[in-house]
């Protein structure tokens, strides 16, 4: 081996040892957490939330579209007759086994699905990670429900190119469209939750107790909906 | 002295010293260890160890050795058994005895042997016997293959070892542990030998099968070398004898080319751990810093590098020796 080469070895190695001091002098990036709550990137996919209108009733039509789009079916609907049309009784989503391949929210036409930042799903059981229409509108009532005197943001289509806002439809589409046009929601197009380069506290938006109340009633959305629907 | 009849008072001063020495090694291995994950941590933009004894995590180690205690003792049947039952004292005998000649302070050095450099150079080979045995009794041909290669590591890096060893005793005019502390009264030595310093803390690092020349513990490619066979406390040993091998050669380079306990202002003993423990964190950042040499890399850069270079500083040494 030639000396040349032992010379560039040694000052190479000095200059990887210079950079790992370096390293030593800078804060560690570790996250405490669970002592301190940690944070996903907005349009992170946690779980399908349904959506609700500020009334809150949900906006799901019973169309099939997700059970069809779902790649593993862990999205079971049930449907009751009402005034001579289809309507949801019962929506049942095994999160434990769900993808967040967000196949499900693409594929609903009426912007009735939105994923929900959620992630901290463990338990010790597997009854809890199997969740209906109720436990899925308390999750849609801690992240997206506005907060006392904030303005209700109805989160439109989140499509798989949510990572880039401005793209979603905009726009309320289906049987409900007038009702939430006459809700005074604000439509948030690209899906809900807050500008693209902050970052999502997971559980950060609480809402207020009394609409949160009303948004987490057993919902007959059923009986009420066809009766009214445009 | 202290009134005890002669021949007790060498026994007592004896025992004392031999005690020391083991807890010293002990104690060692746990903040060795612990202070090796914490640089690492730093070093990787992370803490180590921060929930066991909050909040800097002192007591890991601790909760480590007892884990080792409490696990089986396992022995495979067609292992060679003394062989296989001893591996694992040897390298740490070894070491130990490496301590009896390291001054600790002014008068504080256990044994005083005019040949303590010899000493020491002797007994540092012992460490590839312990290796070596634990390789062949293991009956098994990872552990065969990692202990002749650290066999072949070691032996390759005790000649530039032992000639930087003589080029100081050739400094300092003497083979005694304690003329060469005070010999580095005015300036140490490396200062005087800057290159005798570097080939000695390099094959000190191959000696003590730290990276980049760790290949036999090299968890990637032969699972843990010739200790593959052992767990729990006898692992322990081994473990033990890795971080003291660390902190014993560190010792000696402190003592030879730093200065020993000679400082001023504190005691001898602080300046000593200061030193020896300034030498192992080096090797610590040496550790996380470069990647892991090859086997032949590794034999050749100490035969074709390493012991031609002694050879001429030791060569230098005699001719400026001469000349002065």
């Amino acid at each position: 081996m030639k000396v040349a080469d032992i010379g560039k070895a040694a000052v190479n190695i000095a200059k990887g040892l210079g950079v790992t001091f370096g390293e030593q002098l800078k804060k560690p990036i570790t996250n405490f957490y669970p002592d301190t709550p940690a944070t996903v990137k907005d349009g992170y996919r946690g779980v399908p939330v349904l959506v609700q209108l500020p009334t809150g009733e949900f906006t799901c039509t019973a169309c099939m579209a997700c059970v069809r789009a779902c790649p593993i079916g862990i999205i079971q609907l049930d449907t009751v007759m009402v005034d001579r049309k289809r309507a949801m009784d019962e929506f049942r989503l095994e999160v434990g086994r769900c993808l967040q391949c967000n196949l499900c929210v693409e594929s609903c036409n009426f912007d009735a699905l939105v994923m929900a930042p959620e992630f901290e799903l463990a338990s010790y059981t597997r009854e809890p990670l199997v969740l209906y229409k109720n436990d899925l509108a308390k999750l849609y009532a801690k992240y997206f429900w506005p907060k006392e005197g904030e303005e209700h943001h109805f989160p439109a289509r989140v499509t798989s190119k949510h990572h880039a806002p401005g793209t979603g439809t905009g726009k309320p589409r289906g049987p409900r469209a007038a009702k939430i046009a006459e809700s005074g929601a604000t439509i948030t197009p690209g899906g809900g939750g807050g500008e693209p380069a902050g970052k999502t506290p997971v559980g950060a938006s609480v809402p207020a107790e009394s609409a949160r109340e009303a948004a987490t009633q057993p919902q007959d959305t059923g009986s009420q909906k066809a009766g009214e629907g445009a | 002295m202290f009134g005890i009849p002669e021949p007790w008072w060498s026994v007592v001063r004896a025992v004392v010293w031999a005690l020391f020495i083991i807890i010293f090694l002990a104690v060692n291995a746990i903040v060795a260890v612990w202070l090796e994950r914490k640089v690492s941590g730093k070093i990787q933009r992370r803490i180590g160890p921060q929930r066991v004894g909050r909040p800097i995590g002192w007591a890991q180690t601790i909760a480590d050795v007892f884990k080792l205690l409490v696990k089986e003792d396992v022995r495979a049947e067609a292992t060679d058994k003394w062989v296989f039952l001893l591996a694992p004292a040897i390298p740490f005998a070894a070491i130990t005895l490496m301590f009896l000649v390291v001054p600790w302070g002014k008068n504080l050095i256990p044994l005083n042997l005019n040949i303590g450099l010899l000493f020491v150079v002797a007994v540092t080979s012992f460490e590839v016997l312990g290796l070596f045995m634990a390789g062949w009794g293991s009956n098994n041909k990872w552990a065969l293959l990692g202990a002749m290669r650290t066999a072949a590591a070691m032996i390759s890096y005790e000649l530039p070892m032992v000639l930087a060893i003589l080029a100081v005793g050739m400094t300092a005019g003497s083979l005694n542990m304690n003329d060469v502390v005070n010999a580095q009264s005015r300036v140490p030595f490396i200062l005087i030998q800057p290159v005798a310093f570097l080939i000695y803390y390099i094959a000190s690092l191959a000696e003590a099968n730290r990276t980049p020349f760790d290949f036999t513990e090299a968890e990637s490619e032969l699972v843990a070398g010739a200790n593959i066979e052992y767990s729990g406390l006898r692992w322990a040993f081994f473990f033990l004898a890795e971080y003291g091998s660390l902190v014993g050669t560190s010792a000696i380079a402190a003592t030879l080319f730093l200065g020993g306990w000679r400082g001023p202002i504190l005691p001898g003993p602080v300046w000593f751990l200061i030193k020896t423990y300034l030498l192992v964190y080096v090797a610590m950042w040496i550790r996380w810093t470069l990647p892991r040499v090859r086997i032949d890399q590794l034999l050749d850069f100490g035969w074709k590098f390493l012991l031609p270079l002694a050879l001429a500083d030791i060569a230098v040494t005699g001719l400026v020796l001469a000349l002065l």
